[in-house]
Parts: C-alpha cells; sequence; structure tokens
C-alpha cells in the first residue's frame, strides 16, 4: 500500500470535515478508502488472465439544519470544493434525525491484517489455482473447470466532527473453483470457494477439490424429487442465504418504516426454542467482522433472536435518533457477522434420521421472492434426495416455496457441526412445499 | 483524451491491447416512505488496460490517468505470464476516430436537483396516500452521465457520452403480518422526460402492492401458463439470451456440441433477437466496449439456433462474426460477452386466442427477476391471475416459474402479435458485474407445463 497517500488522506478526511463545519454544517464525516489487489483466473482447466486491481474513494456525508446529503470522489485534490458541494447539497438532502455524531469510544481489538496475506505473490495464486484445477480434473478430463484466487489489502481513514479519527488496515484472500459437467442438454455446476483475512491452512486448493468432487460423484446419479410438503436439510452456505429475511426484518429502519413483518413481535416468540441467532462481530480474521459502524459507534456481540424469541432490532444512528432507541453499531441497521447457534445433533445425524426429504446445497433465484414477507421459493440448482437417511441422487427441474417465520416456528433444527469460517450450521427445515416437473 | 490512450497503448508490448477510461457525474435521491432517505452526488473515473500475449489476458486497473504508461505495462506483464499459446482476436472493423456526443431531447444536466426532488417526492406522496393499505414507499430517481474514451492496438479510437436515467416505484402493503410489495419504473437514455408524467404509473403500483395482499399463492404444480409482455421479455433474456452468450461456450467441447447453429430449438414461429443497434432501447450503442460495432444477431430464427453473442476473442475462436456484444459495466471492468436489446419477434395470435384455449392455467405478468444456470433457469413473475375455462380468474401471487431451457422453448405453442420492448430500472448481471443496461421484449407467449413453485 501507498503508505504516504494513507497519511496524506488522514489529514484530507479531517480537512474535509473541518471545512464541511465552517461552510455551515453542523456535523460532518469523511471516509477514504484504498484497495489494492491482484487475482487470476483459470477457464476450461487453463490459466487465462491475471489482474492488477487498484481503486480509491473519498466520500463526504454532511448534515445541516435536519437534512444530510453525501458526496462521493476518487480523485481527492480539492477537498474544499468537495466540502462545497456537500454542505450545497444538504440544503435540499434527506431527513436527518441527529445533528451530530456520537463521541468516539472505546472499540474492540480484532485481528484482520495479515502480513503474510498481504505478501502473497501472484505466483503462489496460480500455484493454488493450477492445484484446485488439477485437483478437480482428477473426476474427468471432459469436466470444464474453472478457477479464481485473488489477495486485496485495504486501507481506510474515517474522521467525524465529534472528534472521530480512526484507521484500519485489513487484508483479504479468496480461493475458490467449479466445475461444469454437460451430457447431452443436462448440465451440473458444483463449486467451492472460501475467503479469510489470514493466510493460514484454510487457504487450501486440496479442500475446493475435495469439495466440488464430492458433488460431482453425489450427482452421478438422479432421483425425482420427492413432493408436497417436504423436509429439507440445508448446508451451511445454503443455511445462510435462507435465514437472509431474518436480517432484513431485523433492520429497525424496516421495523420504522412498516415494512418488516416482526416490527409488533419485540419479546414474542417467532422460533423454536432451538433458534438463536447473533451478530458475531468480533471474530479474528473473518471477512465481514468489524469494530465501529460507520459513524463510529462500536460492534458488539448482539442477540437478534433467544431461544425462538425476538430480542432485538438493529439500529444505526440516524434511525435511532428517529426511534428514541440507542445506536446498536449496525452500519445500514444491518448485521455485520450474522450467525446462527448450534444445535446437539450432527448433520450427519440429521440426515440418518430422515425417511424421506431433500438436501438443498444452493437455489437459484433465492432473491427474487418476496424476502421481507419470509417468502423464500427458488430452483433448487443443486440438491439431492434423502430416502432412509441415505443421499440418494440429484434431483432435476424442482422449485421450493415456504415462508420462513413459518418454518422457524415449525419443526427447526440446527446441527452441533458448523462450517469452520462462517461458523453457520447445517439447518434441518420441515414443511416446505416442493414442486417438481421430473 | 483519446490522443493520449492511444499514445500510451503504441507502447504496448503484447498482441492486443485496449485502454477504456470513463468518468461519471451521477447524481440520486430516493424516498422511503414519508421522508427522504438518500440524496447523493459522485464524480467517479476509472479505467482498465487490457493485454493479450500468446492467448494469455492481462489487466490493470486504475482510477486516475496520471499513471497510465504504468498501467499499459503492468497489463502486458500480466498476460505475459499467462499466454502459451497464439492470440486470437476477431479481424472485425474497428471503430474509427469518432466521437458520439449525447443527443439528449431534455438533457438531466440543466434540470435543478430540487426539480428532480420536488418530482420524486410527489409520485411518493401518490404512492403513499392513492389506495388505502399502503404501509410504506419507495420512490427513487437517479442520473449518471458517462463519459467513456477508448483506444485500441487495433486503431479503434472513439468517444462516447452515455447518459441514463432511471426513476424507481414501489410500495409496500400490509394485511396483518402480511407484506406484499409492488415495484415498476421508467429508464431512458434519451431524456429527462422519461421519468415525467407517471403519476397514474405510481397509482397503479399502490393499487397492485394492496391487491396482493388479498390475492391467495400460487398453487404449485405444472400449469399452462401465458407469460404477458414483460415477463416474456425476462425469458427471453434468462432462459435463451444467457445461453446464447459464446463466453459460455467457445471453450467447452460439450457446449459447442449442444450449442450448434442449426439445431432446432423451438416451433418454426419462434424467432429470437438480439440488437444492439435499435433505437431508443437501453442496450443500445454504436460500439461495444472493444470497439467493434453493434448490430442485430438472430439467435433463434424460425426455431433454428441461427447465431450467438461474441466477443472479438470468442468470434476468432469458433470462427464467426463479431457481433459488437463485448461490454461492461463499472468503470474498471473487463468486457464480458453480454445482451443488449433481446426480445422475442411478435407471431400472429391475440392475446385472447392464447387464453381461450385454456382449461386450466396462469396468466404470470410482470417480472421481479431472474436467473439461469444455463440449461436450467428461474424468474419470477410480479402477480398473476389464474385462468380458468379460457377466462382470467382470480389474482394470485408468489408465482415463481422454472424450467429446462430446450424443453421450454418448444413448449411455446403460442406467439401473439402484441411486441413490447421494456425499458425499466435495473439490468442484468453476469460475472459479478451489474446492473448492465439492456432492454428486453416480447409478445404474450404462451407455455405449456411450466412448473410454478408454489405453497
Amino acid at each position: 500500500m501507498r503508505r504516504p497517500m494513507l497519511d496524506r488522506m488522514a489529514d484530507a478526511v479531517q480537512q474535509a470535515v473541518e471545512e464541511a463545519t465552517r461552510l455551515g454544517a453542523q456535523a460532518a464525516k469523511a471516509r477514504f478508502a484504498q484497495t489494492e489487489a491482484i487475482s487470476c483466473e483459470f477457464e476450461a482447466g487453463v490459466l487465462k488472465a491475471t489482474t492488477s486491481e487498484q481503486g480509491r474513494a473519498l466520500s463526504l456525508e454532511v448534515i445541516r439544519d435536519g437534512k444530510r446529503a453525501t458526496v462521493t470522489c476518487n480523485d481527492p485534490g480539492d477537498v474544499p470544493a468537495l466540502a462545497a458541494r456537500a454542505v450545497a447539497l444538504a440544503e435540499i438532502g434527506a431527513s436527518a434525525h441527529c445533528s451530530a455524531y456520537p463521541e468516539p469510544s472505546t472499540c474492540a481489538q480484532i485481528l484482520r491484517h495479515c502480513p503474510e496475506t498481504a505478501a502473497l505473490p501472484r505466483e503462489r495464486l496460480i500455484e493454488a489455482g493450477r492445484a484446485a484445477v488439477e485437483g478437480i480434473r482428477a473426476y474427468s478430463d471432459e469436466l470444464y473447470i474453472g478457477a479464481e484466487v485473488s489477495r486485496s489489502e485495504a486501507e481506510a481513514v474515517i474522521a467525524h466532527s465529534s472528534g472521530l479519527l480512526h484507521r484500519t488496515t485489513t487484508t483479504n484472500w479468496n480461493l475458490g473453483g467449479y466445475a461444469q459437467k454437460t451430457d447431452g442438454t443436462d448440465m451440473l455446476f458444483c463449486g467451492a470457494g472460501r475467503q479469510w483475512r489470514r493466510l493460514n491452512s484454510f487457504f487450501d486448493p486440496d479442500w475446493v477439490a475435495r469439495e466440488t468432487l464430492h458433488d460431482l460423484r453425489l450427482a452421478e446419479r438422479t432421483a425425482p424429487a420427492p413432493t408436497g410438503l417436504v423436509t429439507i436439510l440445508a448446508p451451511p452456505e445454503a443455511a445462510a442465504m435462507l435465514l437472509a429475511p431474518l436480517a432484513m426484518a431485523c433492520s429497525g429502519r424496516s421495523v420504522l418504516k412498516g415494512e418488516s413483518p416482526l416490527r409488533d413481535k419485540l419479546g414474542a416468540k417467532i422460533g423454536s426454542p432451538s433458534l438463536t441467532i447473533i451478530d458475531a462481530p468480533h471474530v479474528d480474521w473473518a471477512p465481514d467482522s468489524a469494530v465501529m459502524d460507520d459513524c463510529g459507534v462500536p460492534t458488539r456481540p448482539f442477540t437478534m433472536v433467544d431461544r425462538g424469541v425476538l430480542r432485538a432490532f438493529m439500529y444505526d444512528v440516524d434511525t435511532a435518533a428517529m426511534a428514541g432507541a440507542k445506536p446498536t453499531g449496525h452500519t445500514g441497521c444491518g448485521p455485520v457477522r450474522m450467525q446462527m447457534q448450534p444445535g446437539t445433533r450432527t448433520s450427519a445425524e440429521m440426515r440418518r434420521g430422515l425417511a424421506e426429504g431433500l438436501i438443498v446445497k444452493n437455489l437459484m433465484g433465492f432473491g427474487q421472492s418476496n424476502l421481507m414477507n419470509g417468502d423464500i421459493a427458488g430452483n433448487v440448482a443443486l440438491g439431492y434426495r434423502v430416502e432412509k437417511g441415505e443421499t440418494v441422487g440429484r434431483v432435476k427441474n424442482t422449485m421450493v416455496a415456504a415462508n420462513l417465520y413459518d418454518l422457524l416456528d415449525g419443526g427447526f433444527e440446527a446441527s452441533s457441526d458448523v462450517d469452520p469460517l462462517t461458523g453457520w450450521p447445517w439447518i434441518l427445515l420441515e414443511g416446505v412445499s416442493v414442486s417438481s416437473g421430473g | 483524451m483519446r490522443d493520449r490512450l492511444a499514445d500510451a497503448l503504441s507502447r504496448a508490448k503484447a498482441d492486443y491491447a485496449e485502454v477504456r477510461f470513463s468518468i461519471d457525474d451521477s447524481t440520486s435521491v430516493m424516498y422511503r416512505g414519508p421522508e427522504p432517505e438518500q440524496v447523493r452526488s459522485a464524480r467517479l473515473s476509472g479505467g482498465v488496460v487490457r493485454a493479450c500475449v500468446r492467448g494469455g489476458w492481462g489487466s490493470s486497473n486504475f482510477d486516475s490517468l496520471d499513471d497510465l504508461d504504468h498501467h499499459v505495462r503492468e497489463a502486458c506483464e500480466c498476460a505475459g505470464l499467462v499466454g502459451t499459446t497464439a492470440t486470437q482476436i476477431a479481424d472485425a472493423p474497428v471503430a474509427p476516430p469518432s466521437e458520439h456526443r449525447a443527443a439528449l431531447l431534455r438533457d438531466f444536466r440543466g434540470i435543478a436537483v430540487t426539480e428532480k426532488i420536488a418530482l420524486v417526492a410527489a409520485y411518493n406522496d401518490i404512492l403513499l396516500r392513492s389506495v388505502p393499505g399502503v404501509e410504506t414507499s419507495f420512490a427513487g430517481y437517479s442520473e449518471v452521465f458517462r463519459t467513456v474514451a477508448f483506444a485500441s492496438s487495433r486503431g479503434a479510437s472513439f468517444l462516447e457520452e452515455r447518459p441514463r436515467v432511471d426513476l424507481f416505484l414501489g410500495a409496500v402493503a400490509r394485511d396483518g403480518s402480511l407484506v406484499q410489495q409492488c415495484f415498476d419504473g421508467r429508464a431512458s437514455l434519451q431524456t429527462y422526460d422519461a421519468a415525467v408524467g407517471l403519476e397514474a404509473l405510481a397509482e397503479e403500483v399502490a393499487r397492485r402492492a394492496v391487491a396482493l395482499t388479498k390475492a391467495p399463492p400460487c398453487p404449485g404444480g405444472t400449469h399452462t401458463t401465458v407469460l404477458d409482455n414483460r415477463l416474456a421479455g425476462v425469458f427471453a433474456h434468462e432462459a435463451f439470451g444467457h445461453m446464447s452468450e459464446a463466453d459460455f461456450i467457445y471453450e467447452n467441447p460439450q457446449m459447442r456440441e449442444l450449442m450448434v447453429l442449426g439445431r432446432e430449438m423451438g416451433g418454426p414461429e419462434l424467432n429470437i433477437v438480439d440488437d444492439g443497434s435499435m433505437p431508443d432501447a437501453q442496450g443500445t450503442h454504436p460500439f461495444d466496449d472493444e470497439g467493434t460495432a453493434t448490430g442485430k444477431t438472430y439467435l433463434i430464427r424460425n426455431g433454428l439456433l441461427a447465431g450467438r453473442l461474441h466477443s472479438l476473442e470468442t468470434a476468432a475462436k469458433m470462427g464467426e462474426p463479431a457481433t459488437g456484444n463485448a461490454r461492461a459495466v463499472r468503470q474498471s471492468d473487463r468486457p464480458l460477452v453480454r445482451m443488449t436489446n433481446t426480445y422475442i419477434e411478435a407471431g400472429t395470435a391475440t392475446v385472447q386466442e392464447l387464453i381461450a384455449g385454456i382449461d386450466k392455467g396462469i396468466y404470470a405478468c410482470d417480472a421481479l427477476g431472474g436467473q439461469t444456470m444455463m440449461e436450467q433457469f428461474t424468474f419470477s413473475a410480479g402477480y398473476g391471475y389464474r385462468i380458468e375455462n379460457g377466462l382470467l380468474g382470480e389474482m394470485v401471487r408468489d408465482i415463481v416459474l422454472t424450467g429446462n431451457l430446450f424443453q421450454t422453448l418448444h413448449a411455446i405453442d403460442g406467439i401473439a402479435d402484441d411486441l413490447v420492448i421494456t425499458n425499466g430500472p435495473g439490468g442484468c448481471g453476469k460475472g459479478g458485474q451489474a446492473p448492465l443496461p439492456v432492454s428486453f421484449g416480447s409478445p404474450h407467449i404462451r407455455i405449456r407445463d411450466v412448473v410454478i413453485g408454489g405453497r
């Protein structure tokens, strides 16, 4: 990273805040961020491209007379002009429900910058991508195989008119691969990917290959989908996706605006006693971890749903002021790193207990349904029929549909085993409507 | 600026190189409920140098032209690490040195932000107050004026202004704990006036959101389904359009075999077109982001696979003509093979004839989105109606359709005569790049045995 530039920008964000205040703003907040990244991409089993990326952005939010506006640029050469634009726009801006940002306070310390990740050379990325590709190719020469590997380093400086000046430096790597198996008009897509901030044993192309081969083998046989009201089992990545509507509904903003179906359910039972949903923002090296929100409010471990009972909504500074609540350290009123508490049975035990069911590994079109209402629907892009506790074959041309809140309040269970990176368990949901064209 | 790009490229040590640099000036306003939620303005620049050496690609992206020579070197060095064979780039005619200034019928840059905020506030008021039962609203306006400069080592050189206006309307209604939403909007590359005069549309959005709270969910199962213009347009885009993008095919022998030109894809009445040169549509540009002229490409003609969409590389590797479909979304994105304006050509039936032939089915309207994984696709209707004995019945909600492309195209047994091209807000996503401005269109179509997910 270009340290001298960052040092200059620490001065620039403070200057932007001061200039906006001088021009009449009651409060101002500036953030500068820059990222550098390299990556490599494999296509059709061979190295196709390598890239080098860099980006910068300076944004300034201004609050003036109950209104606020944000301006952004990536040429921070003229801070006074940027401040003048922001203050002028704020005169006709969006409603602001606070006139000052919170005073800075002590934040947690978490590990987010790994020098080994930052120093990962391009050759090592290529080597890892090639290993993932070759591992997948062991299944068949006829597969179409792709892979992508990258690493990045980002640095940000944020300052506001209540005295905050905070710098963060983070790193990240990404490693993923996939296979497409085409047999006539039948196509199977499967793959695996990971990201983490620290370079450790998670950076493992053999894992990518193993996971992909596992699905390729499971999918060799096809089976008719069970239809009607079916019990589904979702691995961690699918479980996190299926629970996304809950995060939307626990947004303090959605509650205040009347969009959330949970707006009048605080303290009420919304799920089975085995359902506990938390926000865990302080996990070392996790990609989403954060010590503060975008206004400098410290993040903290936060329980949204405790043993089936809705306990709290998430609030950013503006929404909290509007609602008469305390800000909870949630930028945009969304979770930092939502997780589900694990249960008591392993995912293998849960599967073995199914007389008939469906493993849903990937849903296509999930975001197209009315997620705010808790409606979850989609095509089972990758899923398997379970019969007498065994995975018997891949299902095709199959749709699932349900309302998440009906499911959580019915037969719901989380596994005791969790994904080591995301912390998510497998989940079991009873009563999902399944339709299939065979 | 074009001369500066060309000068930097003259030192590129590559078989092929290009540089694209853009400056975006944007403003957006969003209401959510009774208050303005967001007012933003941005001026962002960015670009990318792409190079090909011995068939391998390298790229370097940036946000300032200050170090352009460095980025040209970097892209060439990246490419040099990759390539081991021979560079193949189609010998298509290049964009001659030219400038394409925006010819806006009414230029949004001359209109005060206060007027734009007032426009959105008025729509928002209609959304919130015209129909009892609306809980909250979304009303948004956004504009971007992008100036793009491009040069390539093949001699292409152009500057293009790409303005765009988006107007977005949404209503949320509730009945107890049931929350229903309805969205619509307009987008234009031609005029600010596309965002004006939409009061009736705002009222319709509110009315429909409330009506959906009274509608039962669509029954799951297999249904003969009539798709309205907008949903059929999304079907053409999602179910088939993506399969015609040659980067999914060109290095995959099984896909090349599957998608061989001349293959029977549907009935003889079925024609699907992509046309990046048609007037007044969102995917229209004189040149794509490799400097190739856009044009009209028949993808399916008389039911047979007739063509596909290409970049310079996919065209060369498949021995087919470049079609001008290499497009990028963000300033620093490398171009991918993308659709422009994709539509099903009109047939001969009337809409009434399509519906009259159905004893029991679904009339699915509007589109909330769609996604494809090649052979399998899914897309969601905004709302719909039961069809019983050839007549429209009660309204239904939660209509998510899925199917196998090859089976479904053959299952189209009726194409109406009412082609409509849709220019709405949002766009297409692929490879992490979204939203790409595209238009889609279709007449009403009827499909047998569509799988609909439902409870």
